[in-house]
C-alpha cells in the first residue's frame, strides 16, 4: 500500500473486501499513509463497537477519520488527524474524548447529524488548544498517541503474516523495513515522519533518526522485496510468488487545484506519484523479463480504482464525503479482482491481462516514457504470457 | 562548433541552487564551450537559456548577475524569503513588477558586495512586496503569481536560432505526460508553467496545455537525452543533491523547503543511479541494444553546510556560483583541447557516474535500489535489455537482423561481469 492521503481509505476499503472476500495475504507492506489500514487489517485493536476486534469492522471506521462536510467546507482541515504544534494538544485531545464520554452523543459511526456533533467537540477543542509554534519550530504538528488506541501491538506481533513499514534512515541516508517484530508506537510514528509536518523522530535512546519512507519508496514494494533484515518473519517473502500494489490514481489527482490547501497536497503528492510508478513500472518491466522461461522473482499486479470524473478534483480532501468516495472505490476495486480471480472460468492469462501490472501500461503515457530509457518494450513483450510458477513457459 | 565528440549537458537542481549551476556554465563561457544539447528542468532552464540567449548581456554578464536576483544578507537574516523572484499572489502582481523596477535603485556590479547598497537596493523591493495587494485566500490555489521577469532576461528569438538543441521539460495536466519544450516552441507562458511547482505557481496555460513544472517528474532533465538526443556521445549533470535535503531541518521554513524538495531528491537520485548504471552496461553491447550517451557528473562539495542549497542570501548565492565554477573548469579545460574521442574518454574516466560517484556514500541510496528491488535486471542486463528489445511473434521471439557486424550480447552480461 503506497504512500499518500487517497490510500488511506482506499487501502482501508480494499482490504475490508478481501477480508470479507476471504482473500488472504502472507504479507502487507506498507509506506505513509498505508500503514493505518495495513495494522487495522492484521492487528486492530478491540473498541466499543468492535469488541471482538473484527479487522473489517475496523476498517470500516476508518472513514469516521474525516471531518463532517458541513465543517470541512468552513475549515478545510483534519483536526482529527493533524495536531497543533505544542504539549497542549495532547491534553485537549483527551479533553474532547471526555465530553464525548459524558455528553451523550454517539459514536461517530451513527447518523450524519450525530456524526456532525461529534466532529463539532473535536473542532472545538482543537481549535482552542494554544500552539507553541514558532519560526524556530522544527514542524508544525504534534503526535498525539491515537494509534495505540487503534492498534493491538501484542497481536502484530503474533500473526502469522508478516508486515513492513518503510522509514527513512537519516544516518545510513537508507531506506529500511520495521517488521511486525520491531514495530512500535515510536517506530510507527517515525515511518511517518514526513518534514515540516513532523519533526525526524527517533525509535530508541541515541539511536538515529527516522523520516518518513514514503518520499523515498511510496511503492512499498522495495520494502517487501529487500531491507536485509536478516529476521525469520523476513525470509518469508522470498516465496511470495505475486505483489499487489494499490493504483497511485494520478490521472484523478493531476488537476488544476482549486483551493492553497489542495495546491499544497498536490506539492507533495506529485513527485511522490511519479516516484511510486516509475518504481513499479521499472519492477514490472523485471517481472516480465525474469519471469518469462520461469517465476524466479514476485510478479507484480496492480488493483485499478474507478472515480467518477466529477469526483477527481475532491480526492485530496478530508472531507467525510470523499472518505466514502475513496474507500467504495477502494471495496468495489477488490471486490471485482476477488470475482476475477475466484471465477472458475478464469485462466491466468485472462488475470494477467487485467491485472497484471505490465500490461495495464501503455506506451503513449507518462510511464511509457520513462521506460523507453531502456528500449522499446511495449513492442518487445505485447501479448507475452507468463506461466504460474513452476509451469514452463506456453 | 566544436566537430569533436558530441556533448550534452542537463540542468536541472533546485531554485536557489541556480547559481551553482550558473557558475558551472561560467566556466564553460570561458572556454567559449558551445554543447550539442543543453536539457534542462525548473530552474535550469533559466540558466540553459542565459548561456544561449541572454537578453541585451553576454552569456558571462548574464550568469555573473544572477547572484543580483538574492536578496542582501542583512535582510534575509530577518526576511528569510526571495521577494525578487517569488512575488505575492495577486492580480496586481505584474503591475508592481513594473513599478518596482521604475523606482531609483544603486547600480551595483554583479561582483560588487557593497552591502550597504544591497541593503537599500532589497530595502526598497521589500517594501513595494509588502504593499502588493494580495488576494490569498482558501480560493487562492498558489503562494505566488508569475510576472514577465524572463522576458527582461531572455532573448527568445536568439534562442530559436541558437546552433545548440535546448530543451525544458514541463508537465502537461491535460495530458498527464511530461512535455519537452525546445528551442523553438520555450515561450513566457511555458517557462512559467515549467516553474510552477504546485502551491508555489498557478498552473500556466500554454497554447492547448495547461502546465505545471516537470522537475517534480523528471529532475534530471534526462528524458529529453533518451527520448531525443539518443546520438549524443556524452552528458555532463550536476551531482545530484540528496544528501544536501535529507536532514534534519533548522527551523519551521526549513523544513518546509525539505518537505517539498525530499521526494524530488529522491526521485532525482534513482533516476541518475538508474540512468547511470543503464548507460554503462548497454556501451559495450551492440543491436538490438539500443544506446544511451555516457553520463559524466560533476562533484557539488558542500559540505559540511548542507544549508546552502536552500539558501536565497546574496552571500550565499556567490559561494555557490564559486562553487560551481570550481566544478566545473578542469572539465571545461579538457573540451577547450579539443580532444578526440579516446582522448576524451580517458580525460574524463574520473566523472564516469556509474564508475565513481555512485559507488560512494553520498549515494548510498541509488545504490540501494539497484542492488537491490532491481538486481535481477542489473545483475543479468545482457539479458534484460535484450529480451525488452527483441520483437515477439505469437511468443516466440523474432530476432532483429544485425546491420552493423557487431557481435551478439552476451547474455549473461551485467554488473557482475563488469
Amino acid at each position: 500500500m503506497s504512500g499518500g492521503a487517497p490510500t488511506l481509505h482506499l487501502a482501508a476499503g480494499a482490504l475490508c473486501a478481501f477480508q470479507e472476500k476471504g482473500l488472504r495475504f502472507e504479507a502487507v507492506a506498507a509506506s505513509g499513509a498505508g500503514a493505518l489500514p495495513g495494522l487495522l487489517y492484521l492487528a486492530p485493536a478491540p473498541r466499543p463497537g468492535n469488541l471482538t476486534a473484527d479487522p473489517a469492522v475496523a476498517l470500516k471506521g476508518v472513514v469516521n477519520m474525516n471531518i463532517h462536510d458541513a465543517i470541512y467546507d468552513l475549515v478545510p482541515n483534519n483536526f482529527k488527524v493533524f495536531f497543533k504544534y505544542g504539549p497542549f494538544s495532547d491534553p485537549f485531545y483527551r479533553l474532547s474524548q471526555f465530553i464525548k464520554r459524558v455528553v451523550p452523543v454517539p459514536d461517530s459511526y451513527g447518523p450524519d447529524h450525530q456524526r456532525l456533533v461529534h466532529d463539532w467537540i473535536d473542532f472545538v477543542t482543537a481549535a482552542i488548544a494554544p500552539t507553541t509554534l514558532t519560526y524556530h519550530s522544527p514542524s508544525v504538528l504534534t503526535r498525539v498517541q491515537v494509534i495505540n488506541e487503534l492498534v493491538d501491538w501484542d497481536a502484530l506481533r503474533a500473526s502469522p503474516r508478516d508486515f513492513f513499514l518503510n522509514t527513512f534512515n537519516m544516518e545510513t541516508q537508507r531506506l529500511q523495513a520495521f517488521t511486525k517484530l520491531t514495530l512500535t508506537t515510536d517506530a510507527f510514528y517515525a515511518a511517518l515522519a514526513m518534514p515540516w509536518l513532523y519533526p525526524p523522530t527517533r525509535v530508541t535512546t541515541g539511536g538515529p533518526r527516522y523520516t518518513e519512507g514514503a518520499s523515498h519508496d511510496p511503492s512499498a514494494i522495495e520494502t517487501v522485496l529487500e531491507d536485509g533484515t536478516p529476521t525469520d518473519a523476513f525470509a518469508k517473502t522470498d516465496r511470495l510468488d505475486a505483489l499487489l500494489v494499490l493504483d497511485t490514481i494520478p490521472p484523478d489527482l493531476w488537476t488544476d487545484p482549486q483551493s492553497i490547501y489542495e495546491a499544497l497536497q498536490l506539492a507533495i503528492m506529485d513527485p511522490i506519484v511519479t516516484l511510486a510508478e516509475n518504481v513499479a513500472a521499472f519492477y514490472s518491466l523485471q517481472d516480465m523479463v525474469f519471469n518469462e522461461s520461469k517465476a524466479s522473482i514476485p510478479k507484480l499486479y496492480r488493483l485499478p480504482f474507478q472515480f467518477p470524473r466529477w469526483e477527481g478534483a475532491k480526492l485530496l480532501a478530508w472531507s467525510y464525503s470523499t472518505a466514502r468516495t475513496l474507500w467504495d472505490a477502494g471495496y468495489d476495486a477488490a471486490e471485482k479482482f476477488c470475482a476475477d480471480l475466484l471465477s472458475p472460468s478464469a485462466s491466468q492469462n485472462q488475470i494477467d491481462g487485467k491485472y497484471r501490472y505490465f500490461r495495464t501500461l501503455v506506451r503513449d503515457s507518462r510511464e511509457g516514457d520513462f521506460l523507453s530509457m531502456f528500449g522499446d518494450p511495449f513492442k518487445s513483450l505485447a501479448g507475452i504470457v507468463v506461466p504460474p510458477p513452476g509451469q514452463p513457459s506456453p | 562548433m566544436w566537430k569533436g565528440p558530441r556533448i550534452g549537458i542537463v540542468l536541472s537542481g533546485t531554485a536557489p541552487a541556480m547559481t551553482l549551476m550558473s557558475g558551472v556554465m561560467l566556466a564553460f563561457a570561458e572556454y567559449n564551450i558551445e554543447f550539442e544539447v543543453i536539457s534542462t528542468a525548473g530552474v535550469g532552464g533559466l540558466v540553459g537559456m542565459l548561456y544561449l540567449a541572454a537578453k541585451d548581456k553576454t552569456r558571462e554578464e548574464a550568469l555573473r548577475a544572477l547572484p543580483n536576483l538574492f536578496v542582501s544578507d542583512w535582510i534575509y537574516r530577518f526576511v528569510p524569503i526571495n521577494f525578487k523572484v517569488f512575488h505575492k499572489y495577486g492580480p496586481l502582481a505584474s503591475a508592481y513588477y513594473q513599478m518596482r523596477k521604475s523606482l531609483p535603485k544603486f547600480d551595483i556590479a554583479p561582483g560588487e558586495h557593497s552591502p550597504l547598497k544591497r541593503f537599500a537596493n532589497d530595502w526598497m523591493d521589500l517594501w513595494a512586496t509588502a504593499l502588493t495587494p494580495p488576494s490569498l485566500g482558501t480560493a487562492s490555489n498558489a503562494l505566488m503569481s508569475h510576472v514577465p521577469l524572463i522576458e527582461d532576461l531572455v532573448n527568445f528569438n536568439a534562442l530559436k536560432g541558437s546552433g545548440t538543441r535546448f530543451y525544458l521539460n514541463a508537465f502537461s495536466l491535460y495530458d498527464r505526460r511530461l512535455k519537452l519544450y525546445d528551442n523553438h516552441t520555450v515561450t513566457p507562458d511555458v517557462y512559467n508553467g515549467a516553474q510552477a511547482m504546485f502551491m508555489l505557481f498557478p498552473p500556466v496555460k500554454a497554447g492547448p496545455d495547461l502546465l505545471v513544472t516537470g522537475a517534480s517528474h523528471d529532475p534530471t532533465a534526462l528524458q529529453a537525452i533518451w527520448m531525443k538526443e539518443r546520438d549524443l556521445w556524452g552528458v555532463l549533470a550536476l551531482e545530484p543533491f540528496g544528501k544536501h535535503f535529507w536532514r534534519a531541518p533548522t527551523d519551521i521554513y526549513d523544513a518546509f523547503q525539505l518537505m517539498l524538495m525530499t521526494p524530488i531528491a529522491s526521485l532525482q537520485e534513482i533516476m541518475f543511479g538508474l540512468y547511470g548504471e543503464t548507460e554503462q552496461l548497454l556501451s559495450p553491447l551492440g543491436p538490438p541494444a539500443p544506446v544511451l550517451p555516457r553520463l559524466y557528473m560533476m562533484h557539488v562539495l558542500l559540505n559540511p553546510d548542507s544549508t546552502r542549497m536552500l539558501n536565497w542570501s546574496y552571500d550565499n548565492a556567490v559561494t555557490l556560483q564559486k562553487i560551481g565554477y570550481r566544478m566545473a573548469l578542469p572539465i571545461a579545460q579538457v573540451l577547450d583541447r579539443r580532444p578526440d574521442r579516446a582522448t576524451l574518454e580517458s580525460e574524463l574516466a574520473s566523472y564516469r557516474y556509474a564508475r565513481n560517484l555512485l559507488e560512494t556514500p553520498s549515494h548510498s541510496r541509488p545504490r540501494q535500489v539497484l542492488r537491490g528491488i532491481f538486481d535481477s535486471v542489473f545483475s543479468d542486463f545482457g539479458r534484460f535489455v535484450s529480451r525488452i528489445n527483441t520483437e515477439t511473434q505469437g511468443g516466440r521471439i523474432i530476432p532483429e537482423p544485425r546491420q552493423d557486424g557487431r557481435s551478439e550480447p552476451d547474455p549473461g552480461r551485467g554488473r557482475a561481469s563488469q
